[in-house]
């Protein structure tokens, strides 16, 4: 994919730079895979709804009054020259604060909190007047949330939260694909976003699940191996006390899919003390698998998420001790690592093919 | 009230810092010359055990005791290996406890509320609460006693905990079994947000 070559090229040309200066890789952020996950984030992808000209419904349960708003929100974010997923985290919001009505109340933690967005009589968000009218109310959460950074790196529920400082942060991630559902409907046009990504960097892209074998058991990832488990040489003493505890897999290559080898509970998942992604899955009877080198980005479960064999749980990346997109799959049996082949052998499963 | 915007620029200096190590990993055109252990040595069994679909562990040799992970840094066997015990789940219903007390002080300034809830986070929730106004917060006292409601991991808690304005429900993580409960997540109960 053209995406992802010239993607790694840019990663590969901030390592010099970072050396230079760290400012310098702020703006490299977009070496991150985000940035081809989701819609442009500009006016190219900006979609436009008339508010004089929307069905009665329903979309996702939405009708009437609520249709019409969630069009003022939309037009309210193409007026600013904000994309598509940005429109739609405006919608989303306004659903999670107010179910797209114009409330004339606030609730027990705000009872100030007026309008679509449950805006605060704090100065912040203009006059009585502003915060109970669609479009004004929708363009000052807008300009609000363009002040949240790096959008594209971060999920949507995260970045209506950013804006809104709620108490749950995840809280608006329930309300991602009837935002989706009522953009796309009203807007006669597809965006791209998909369902069931309200709390996930990447809005688009498709999720692959795996192939689950009689015992319940999944490849991790896609072959060929590029390097075994065993001891390696230390290269400041020389001797054998390195170990590479797990196999490398090329796994499709940056952006390939990551499977759960077997059910279980996600026990760690996020960024390791080198910046590299893991995630850990606990599968029971003392066993855990483990995933290494994903990007922020491409973890796609939270600790305590429940996952089944073959759902494709994460995204290769190249962070941490890595030199280029794999997959490092680990098998640890009470908390020491065992070399995965034999044990995916004997679970079924031939690692590499 | 200071929104910590320096954080995410940080990770990212992080994430790029760290490509430039070596690794016999990543995309050689074959595998690592260097590896003792080309072929896998033992002949797995290809029986499992019970239901659970799981290979009878003791055919598998673990790693030697010190030895350095190189893509973690960890030492095998310096981490002690977590059980459900009743030590660790009074240990998760007082974390549980703790930092739900913590959260649920409206009333306080952003600063005072943070320095206390900070660090009974986990990395991945001080990224995300960090932007939370504790005016926002519908709670004001944990009103009972936390209760463990999913051990299907030994290094996660789903915990339930009673507050004035209904149940909240806590994930607690620990990264092994010495290592302190760090909270994940605080979902309020619903219709509380």
């Amino acid at each position: 994919m053209p995406e992802h070559k010239s993607l790694l090229i840019i990663a590969v040309a901030a390592v010099p730079l970072v050396v230079v200066g760290a400012v310098l890789s702020i703006l490299l952020l977009g070496s991150d895979a985000s940035a081809t996950c989701n819609p442009a984030a500009g006016s190219s992808s900006s979609v436009s709804i008339d508010p004089h000209a929307v069905p009665a419904g329903p979309i996702a349960g939405y009708s009437g009054v609520q249709l019409v708003n969630a069009a003022y929100v939309v037009t309210a974010g193409r007026d600013l020259g904000l994309g598509a997923r940005d429109q739609t985290i405006g919608v989303m919001t306004a659903m999670g604060e107010s179910g797209l009505t114009v409330l004339d109340h606030g609730d027990a933690a705000g009872p100030d909190s007026r309008g679509l967005f449950q805006q605060r009589d704090n100065g912040l968000w203009g006059t009585y007047a502003d915060r109970m009218d669609p479009y004004i109310s929708a363009t000052n959460f807008f300009k609000a949330m363009m002040q949240v950074g790096d959008r594209e790196s971060l999920e949507p529920t995260i970045i209506a939260q950013r804006t809104q400082h709620n108490a749950d942060p995840y809280y608006y991630a329930q309300f991602w694909d009837a935002a989706v559902a009522v953009v796309d409907g009203l807007s006669g046009v597809s965006t791209g976003l998909k369902a069931g990504t309200g709390d996930q960097v990447c809005s688009g892209g498709t999720l692959v699940p795996g192939a689950v074998n009689d015992h319940g058991w999944a490849t991790p990832g896609a072959g060929p191996i590029t390097s075994r488990y065993g001891m390696r040489v230390d290269p400041v003493s020389g001797a054998f006390t390195r170990l590479h505890a797990g196999v490398d897999l090329e796994a499709g290559g940056c952006g390939g899919p990551i499977w759960a080898a077997h059910d279980g509970t996600v026990s760690f998942a996020g960024l390791w003390s080198d910046g590299g992604g893991v995630i850990a899955v606990d599968h029971g009877s003392g066993v855990v698998t483990r995933y290494l080198h994903m990007y922020a980005s491409g973890i796609l479960v939270r600790v305590g998420d429940h996952v089944s064999a073959g759902q494709q749980i994460a995204r290769v990346g190249d962070s941490g001790n890595s030199t280029a997109c794999h997959l490092h799959y680990e098998v640890m049996v009470d908390g020491k690592n065992i070399d995965p082949e034999p044990f995916m052998i004997a679970a079924g499963i031939t690692l590499g093919q | 009230m200071q929104w910590p915007t320096g954080v995410l620029a940080a990770t990212a200096v992080g994430l790029l810092l760290t490509a430039c190590s070596a690794n016999s990993g990543g995309l050689s055109a074959a595998p690592s010359a260097s590896s003792p252990s080309a072929t896998p040595s033992a002949t797995p069994s290809a029986s499992t055990s019970g239901s659970t679909a799981m290979p009878k562990l003791d055919q598998f040799t673990p790693a030697p005791n010190g030895a350095v992970n190189q893509d973690t840094g960890e030492t095998v066997g310096a981490q002690a290996v977590p059980t459900w015990d009743a030590a660790s789940r009074a240990a998760v219903t007082a974390a549980a406890t703790t930092v739900l007390t913590a959260f649920a002080r409206p009333d306080l300034s952003y600063d005072q509320w943070w320095t206390a809830l900070e660090p009974l986070l986990s990395a991945q929730a001080q990224l995300d609460y960090a932007y939370v106004d504790p005016a926002n917060v519908p709670a004001r006292a944990v009103t009972g006693a936390a209760q463990i409601v999913d051990e299907s991991s030994a290094y996660v808690a789903h915990v339930q905990v009673p507050t004035d304005v209904g149940t909240y429900t806590l994930v607690l993580s620990r990264v092994d079994g010495s290592a302190a409960w760090l909270t994940e997540r605080i979902t309020p109960p619903a219709g509380a947000n």
